[in-house]
């Protein structure tokens, strides 16, 4: 057991917890660009998912369809907050309040999730039922790593060809530049938001029941989670997706090395703390130095 | 009509103070021990409320300034035999350093930062109070020792509560006051609910910096202080109470009563403890998070229509009111 090995995995399992952050990192993303809000209930969906698919599964379905449920439901859930709670003050509100409103939300789905759901955790079993692989002698790929990694791939490919190819992806950029003109060029705003917080919903979910396999899953996950997109997104410059998914996985990695060569018990903290020395040191991202005035509305 | 409001300005607020200085002549330790909760929460809520309200800057974990103000206090007295009074000062200092520190380097930017920060250093606060060996991990410090003037130990319920009253009050002259003076006219200019923006804020050349870490400095002081006398009164403190729950909560009391308003964020934190109480004594509902849930829910409707909390009901009221007056005349 050399000091490469334990490098090695503290990487492999630190791209896995990576992953959902960049994940999570990408959902505040994918709202953020339309709305200039910084929409901290989204950590709530990657919760419900994994939550939903849990408790579905206990109940008797297959796994398959359980996941597919768990994602549906979710998706139908966040379009009706958004349409209930967010909708009217989406586009005359100031900014504060909107940013206030995603608090709110996030502590009502979660209580709710904590009432429906009870305050113990959910377990899923893995996905493929295979032996861990072993990359050297000490160092092993959970067997739920490989769909944590996949998801977050295609997440990539998706949104990229969506905000880089698609006509709706364009829709999307041109609401978040000028509001005003994309509506008269025939945009409708708000239905664009709408379907970015689904979206965003729906890589929640997705990721949510993923990670299940591997984390175990409890209500009160979603606060701590967002708080982790939210620094994985800011460190990495909000406006950039790249730099977004690299602040999620190094985030992931160094969590992972702080617990393996320090302590398991302060890894969070550690972890947390380089990122915030980052964060105090460059405030405007990694790589989103130029994009400060973008977010000049709170 | 108007010397009626002057009436009313001078009768409300009289008998509420009156209630409040009776209150412990009638009042069980049960109604007493809930309003001390009320204040101390309030405290914290009034700190949110002037970085909300005035400064337009979202703090995500005001329980962290809380939580570091009840654990310096407590260890300084339990393991180095100092006084209670000389802790919270110390605590106080602490945490007004560090959020000076952390204003330094963010709150002259513009965004989000700072909530995100905040809510990092709860995070981070919080797991190294549940792993430190002195903070006796989640397990918590037993034994704290109470307040005391000279020989006088504060060891009951209607000496803290006396103790909190004074400390509300203390810290409601010293909000008004502030809020009255050259900050809190910068940090009106600042505010983002009635037109006032940062940019011209800076045009007219105030330094928009400086005004918001005040404000965040102040903020975390009196969270510390509530802090402080909470785990004085409580005497013995886990990391629990102190949770990333409770800084949303700590939120959105502020924002409820009222953030641009003195009197709001204690009226908030008397709304979060009274519906808390009220739906543990109809006892038929045992579910664990409704009063987070109705709370959230109040929150946000809140938001939506009163953005300026409950402190907005009276002139909304009168405004309705007035306009029929009019009606009439015509």
């Amino acid at each position: 057991m050399g000091l490469e090995d334990r490098i090695l995995q503290a990487i492999v399992a630190g791209l896995s917890s990576g992953s959902i952050y960049a994940v999570i990192g990408l959902m505040i993303y994918i709202v953020y660009n339309v709305t200039t809000v910084f929409d901290l209930s989204l950590g709530c969906y990657v919760m419900l998912g994994g939550m939903i698919a849990a408790v579905l599964y206990a109940s008797g379905l297959a796994l398959p369809l359980s996941i597919t449920l768990a994602v549906v439901i979710t998706v139908i859930m966040g379009a009706g907050v958004w349409l209930i709670f967010m909708r009217r003050s989406m586009e005359t509100a100031p900014h504060l309040t909107q940013v206030l409103i995603t608090v709110g939300i996030m502590v009502m789905i979660t209580s709710a999730a904590q009432m429906v759901f009870g305050t113990g955790t959910k377990m899923l079993p893995h996905f493929a039922d295979i032996a861990p692989i072993r990359i050297s002698s000490y160092a092993v790929i959970t067997p739920q790593a490989p769909w944590i990694w996949g998801s977050l791939v295609l997440m990539i490919v998706a949104i990229s060809w969506l905000y880089n190819r698609s006509m709706l992806g364009k829709g999307l950029r041109a609401v978040r530049d000028q509001m005003l003109a994309a509506r008269l060029m025939g945009i409708k705003p708000l239905n664009t938001m709408l379907f970015s917080y689904a979206l965003a919903a729906a890589l929640g979910a997705i990721i949510g029941s993923m990670m299940v396999p591997m984390t175990a899953v409890s209500f009160g996950i979603s606060f701590k989670i967002v708080v982790y997109g939210l620094i994985a997104g800011i460190v990495g410059g909000i406006t950039k997706m790249r730099g977004i998914i690299v602040a999620g996985l190094a985030l992931g990695v160094l969590e992972q090395l702080a617990a393996g060569f320090i302590s398991s018990n302060y890894a969070e903290a550690i972890a947390m703390s380089v990122f915030l020395v980052a964060l105090l040191l460059r405030p405007t991202g990694l790589l989103g130095a130029k994009e400060v005035r973008a977010e000049a509305k709170i | 009509m108007k010397a009626m409001g002057n009436y009313w300005k001078w009768i409300l607020p009289g008998v509420i103070i009156l209630f409040l200085l009776l209150l412990p002549l009638w009042g069980s330790l049960y109604i007493m021990s809930i309003f001390i909760f009320i204040g101390l929460y309030g405290m914290a809520a009034l700190g949110v409320g002037v970085l909300i309200g005035y400064a337009g800057q979202v703090n995500l974990g005001p329980n962290a300034f809380m939580l570091i103000g009840a654990y310096t206090s407590a260890i300084l007295a339990v393991d180095y035999g100092i006084s209670p009074w000389l802790g919270t000062l110390c605590g106080a200092i602490l945490t007004g350093v560090i959020a000076y520190i952390i204003g330094r380097a963010i709150l002259r930017l513009h965004g989000f930062i700072l909530a995100v920060v905040t809510a990092c250093v709860a995070l981070v606060s919080y797991r190294l109070v549940c792993e430190l060996e002195i903070t006796r991990g989640v397990f918590g410090i037993t034994r704290i020792p109470h307040y005391a003037i000279g020989g006088f130990v504060l060891n009951q319920e209607v000496h803290y509560y006396y103790l909190v009253l004074v400390v509300l009050a203390i810290l409601y002259v010293v909000t008004s006051n502030l809020i009255k003076s050259r900050f809190g006219r910068g940090f009106m200019a600042l505010n983002l609910f009635h037109g006032g923006s940062e940019v011209a804020s800076e045009a007219v050349g105030l330094d928009v910096g400086k005004l918001k870490m005040q404000a965040f400095v102040v903020s975390a002081v009196y969270g510390s202080i509530g802090g402080s006398i909470y785990a004085h009164y409580v005497t013995c403190i886990t990391p629990q109470p102190f949770d990333l729950w409770w800084g949303l909560v700590l939120m959105m009391m502020a924002t409820i009563g009222g953030m641009r308003s003195v009197l709001g964020p204690l009226i908030g934190s008397g709304l979060y403890f009274g519906l808390k109480e009220i739906i543990s004594l109809t006892g038929a509902i045992k579910m664990a998070g409704l009063e987070t849930f109705v709370f959230g829910l109040i929150f946000v409707l809140f938001l939506i229509f009163m953005p300026l909390g409950v402190v907005q009901l009276p002139s909304m009221v009168r405004r309705r009111w007035g306009k029929k007056d009019v009606g009439t005349a015509s």
